[in-house]
């Protein structure tokens, strides 16, 4: 039944929720970045970006790199498919419900009727 | 009659609408009576063990499920907005399963002999954030499988 895929869609929604953390995901759909390229444009401590990061990393949204000293950005887009796969699965769920509501008010009419003629 | 007339998937949020041959005051009775709602809530294949429901804000509600391929499943929310024969608004999880609330809005159109029924189901963890991010999430998601379809990036 929809009890869709694991944790890690937990930490998609959880991530996704942030509006800061959404604008980094943004901006690495433009290509890799790094840490201070991502920091610069919301005026943000290092600290700070690196917190927000990190959560993307969990979710498994972010893949870091590390190049030497300079840590090298990516995105991956896999726990999307989660995302999609949770919609697909509720999408079926509705249908079906909504179906057994149509014979349900269909059968329940009917009765209805019978009662009225007896 | 019943007709799918729109499904959307390509949000982070669906929405299912159908029109159904019966009248509003009807319809909206078969989802606010539990005793109704038991009736059709589950699927053919699966028995619907329990389920309890008080239809009013802040009011809860309970779906024991339970089927011989997928085992046993309950559904629990709480209703956060309750407007006769307009619309039902409630909260969406599953027991023993660690997943974010989601909410789902059902709302029924008076078309005088029929009535569409428009169901939409959230799945952000709270209704502020469905509110507030709605739109940026969403054309996030948008950018995303757009960017997956022309292959830039790893899916």
């Amino acid at each position: 039944m929809v009890k869709c895929s694991s944790r890690l869609l937990d930490r998609t929604f959880g991530a996704l929720a942030d509006p800061t953390r959404r604008r980094i995901l943004e901006h690495l759909t433009h290509g890799d970045r790094c840490v201070t390229d991502l920091a610069r444009p919301y005026s943000m401590s290092l600290p700070a970006i690196s917190k927000h990061l990190r959560v993307l990393e969990r979710a498994g949204l972010v893949r870091r790199r590390r190049d030497g000293r300079v840590h090298r950005l990516k995105l991956d887009a896999s726990p999307m498919k989660d995302a999609q796969q949770w919609i697909e699965e509720y999408r079926r769920f509705w249908e079906e419900r909504l179906d057994r509501l149509d014979q349900y008010l269909q059968k329940l009419q009917k009765e209805n009727k019978n009662e009225h003629n007896r | 009659m019943s007709t799918t007339d729109k499904t959307s998937t390509s949000e982070l949020k669906l929405t299912v609408s159908r029109v159904l041959n019966a009248p509003c005051a009807m319809v909206y009775r078969a989802w606010a009576e539990p005793k109704q709602l038991s009736q059709w809530f589950s699927p053919q294949e699966v028995e619907c063990k329990g389920l309890t429901a008080e239809v009013k804000p802040g009011g809860a509600f309970r779906i024991h499920m339970l089927s011989p391929t997928k085992g046993e499943h309950i559904a629990v929310g709480k209703y956060t907005e309750v407007v006769p024969n307009k619309r039902l608004r409630f909260t969406w999880s599953w027991e023993h399963y660690a997943m974010p609330e989601s909410v789902v809005t059902v709302d029924f159109e008076d078309l005088g002999k029929t009535t569409r029924v428009t169901l939409t189901h959230t799945g952000l963890p709270d209704q502020e954030d469905v509110d507030q991010h709605t739109h940026g999430w969403t054309s996030l998601v948008e950018k995303f499988v757009k960017l997956m379809e022309q292959n830039k990036i790893k899916a």
